[in-house]
């Protein structure tokens, strides 16, 4: 008789990666160096740095939008790294709803099509597809603009949308690189207060990349990425 | 419907609008280049078709020749007639004369031919413009147009009629006086080759001219309907294997062969001028696409980041390629196939703000456009405008699917 092997308790779980890029006289700058990372169900983590410390690279690196050069990243416990292409994008589009700080909405789809676009890229819509992508819409304050083009919405609005998508598909994580990067202060916290909010309530983990330390305060936990490393408080 | 089919249509008909410029600019240009193609092809066709008919009619269906002469004419007619495919038998004399109405000579290839038998083998008697059949005799001619024009004659001109047959008198120190002939009657048959250059006479005055005596060159044979002019040729050619006869159906005789090859390729050549068109607008698909692309960087880079794959966003940009081809052919197959339909009102408003309504009948003995469809011809144009057009899409489709999302998404 074998042991089965233990379910990993973390939702989203990164060993020892490693990421290096060359310049162009062949330097090898060492941008991810040896990060451990978990994150249970639910809980939120935000992570700072300065500019060009590697915050993006390192979601890129736990989404798998990029590989490792080494380490090893597991989706609920599963090694996610050997997947194929195929696979992998179907995969990544249901446990992670992504959200950047462009809103990246279609212009020829209105703002309804854009959330429901989520679904679709990871399966046929389903009957009651709709009337979740309506809800998420009323939800993030739309309720109005659902046929509305993103060249009809306003950034804060755009980016709503892109939260509602991000949400679209029930995702296990939500990775936001600094969502409220393009936004003015006042309309950038209401995003913010949605997300954080949002999150909380359907029990989603979240990994918020910002360069605003009051927005990092709200976080369950709070990371620092410098010379490659992160430090977790 | 999978999101590569669903995001390829809301490129094209976006939400909130009836549909996309770029769309409707490269439906326009597709269009354009099919309905162009298959108007002319068709137009071409009936061109081809009519000349075809021309030269058919001109010839007669199988000609046996000979190079010498044929002294027992009417064993060899009679020969011929036994088969049972062959409904009629016309006897020919050919030979270049020199022919000189006033001071303006000419040298046509002179046709002796028995005017009752010829009749029953081509349509002669429809050949005739000007004159009457009844009055041709042994001391008249009848001239083809082009020719009748190049020495200025017309019916009652005379004409003399100078043959080979005096240079063998005059080598004796004999001297034939010319023969005078009166025109009789101008015939056109359509086909420039053979009203320019050519002239008829009965049968027995050109073998007078020629002194062949009761001999021939050859015959013109019509087959009985329905019989295959490729088998009755072949049944022939074993009959006449160990002779010094020539056999050939109308579409054999070299010179109509290479009239036949010229058509065809007149056809081929204006198809690849003609397809220029869908080319041009194919690099107007191809370009709005790769703006597209660009513009939709990172719009792209999430697809792939959210579920997408490569090849399905590949598959998407090559597919508004092809949805595009396909519209454009069958709006360019509908707009070709009314504008061929209403072709003779089209020409001839044309020909009448011009002031040139005759012309038309003068140069192509038309007086209608013809046109004749052919479905291989809908079924090349079809495919080659859906095959540039998919192909269009293909180079934004694949620089679409090299996209990494992570540096699409970072992509300034």
């Amino acid at each position: 008789m074998t042991d089965l092997p233990l379910k990993s308790p973390f939702v989203l779980e990164a060993k020892k990666l490693k990421k290096s890029f060359a310049t162009p006289h062949r330097e090898k700058i060492h941008v991810i160096d040896g990060i451990d990372l978990s994150l249970n169900a639910g809980e939120s983590l935000s992570i700072r740095g300065e500019s060009g410390a590697g915050k993006t690279t390192l979601l890129n690196l736990i989404t798998l939008l990029e590989n490792p050069d080494s380490g090893e990243v597991l989706w609920e416990g599963k090694t996610v790294s050997k997947y194929k292409h195929f696979n992998l994008a179907k995969q990544r589009g249901n446990f992670f709803g992504l959200i950047f700080q462009s809103h990246y909405l279609i212009p020829e789809l209105n703002a309804l099509e854009n959330v429901l676009m989520a679904k679709r890229l990871i399966g046929p819509l389903e009957l009651e597809d709709k009337e979740r992508a309506r809800e998420l819409l009323n939800v993030v304050g739309l309720k109005n603009r659902m046929t509305h083009l993103s060249n009809q919405l306003s950034g804060g609005e755009a980016q709503r949308v892109s939260i509602a998508r991000a949400l679209m598909n029930n995702p296990r994580v939500i990775v936001a690189d600094e969502p409220t990067g393009n936004l003015d202060e006042k309309t950038g916290l209401g995003v913010m207060e949605l997300l954080l909010s949002l999150c909380s309530e359907v029990q989603t983990s979240l990994i918020l990349v910002t360069h605003n330390p009051d927005f990092a305060e709200q976080t369950q936990r709070q990371g620092f990425l410098t010379f490659g490393k992160l430090e977790i408080k | 419907m999978p999101w590569y089919f669903y995001l390829a249509f809301k490129q094209l008909f976006p939400s909130g609008k009836r549909f996309s410029f770029f769309a409707v600019m490269a439906i326009i240009g597709v269009t354009l280049g099919v309905m162009v193609l298959v108007v002319v092809t068709t137009v071409m066709n009936g061109f081809a078709e009519k000349m075809r008919e021309t030269v058919h009619n001109a010839t007669g269906d199988i000609r046996i020749t000979s190079n010498a002469i044929i002294y027992n004419s009417q064993e060899f007619i009679d020969k011929v007639k036994k088969f049972e495919f062959v409904e009629a038998v016309a006897p020919h004399a050919l030979g270049m004369v020199m022919l000189k109405n006033g001071d303006y000579p000419g040298f046509p290839l002179l046709k002796g031919i028995d005017f009752e038998l010829e009749d029953k083998v081509l349509p002669i008697k429809s050949y005739l413009i000007a004159g009457d059949l009844k009055d041709l005799d042994e001391n008249s001619i009848i001239l083809g147009s082009g020719f009748a024009a190049s020495i200025a004659a017309k019916v009652g001109s005379s004409v003399e009629v100078y043959t080979p047959l005096m240079l063998e008198h005059m080598k004796k120190d004999e001297v034939l006086l010319p023969r005078e002939l009166k025109v009789v009657g101008i015939y056109e048959t359509g086909w420039n080759a053979i009203d320019s250059k050519s002239a008829l006479v009965a049968l027995s005055l050109m073998q007078e001219l020629y002194g062949m005596g009761e001999g021939i060159h050859g015959v013109s044979i019509k087959l009985k309907p329905g019989v295959d002019i490729h088998f009755a040729t072949s049944e022939l050619k074993k009959a006449f294997a160990n002779s010094p006869y020539i056999i050939s159906s109308w579409m054999e005789d070299k010179y109509n062969q290479d009239y036949l090859f010229v058509l065809k390729l007149e056809k081929t050549m204006m198809f690849f001028i003609m397809i220029f068109i869908i080319l041009v607008a194919s690099f107007s698909i191809a370009s709005s696409l790769m703006t597209s692309v660009i513009r939709k960087i990172r719009e792209i880079g999430l697809i792939g980041a959210m579920g997408g794959t490569s090849s399905q966003i590949a598959f998407s940009f090559c597919f508004q390629g092809f949805f595009i081809g396909i519209v454009g052919t069958i709006l360019g197959c509908i707009f070709g196939i009314i504008a061929i339909y209403f072709r003779n009102g089209i020409i001839h408003t044309i020909l009448g703000i011009t002031q040139r309504k005759d012309v038309l009948s003068n140069f192509y003995q038309f007086t209608e456009v013809p046109a004749h469809f052919l479905l291989s011809d809908f079924l090349i144009i079809s495919l080659s405008a859906i095959l540039i057009a998919t192909m269009a899409g293909l180079l934004p489709a694949i620089k679409a699917a090299r996209l990494k999302p992570s540096e699409a998404l970072r992509n300034d």
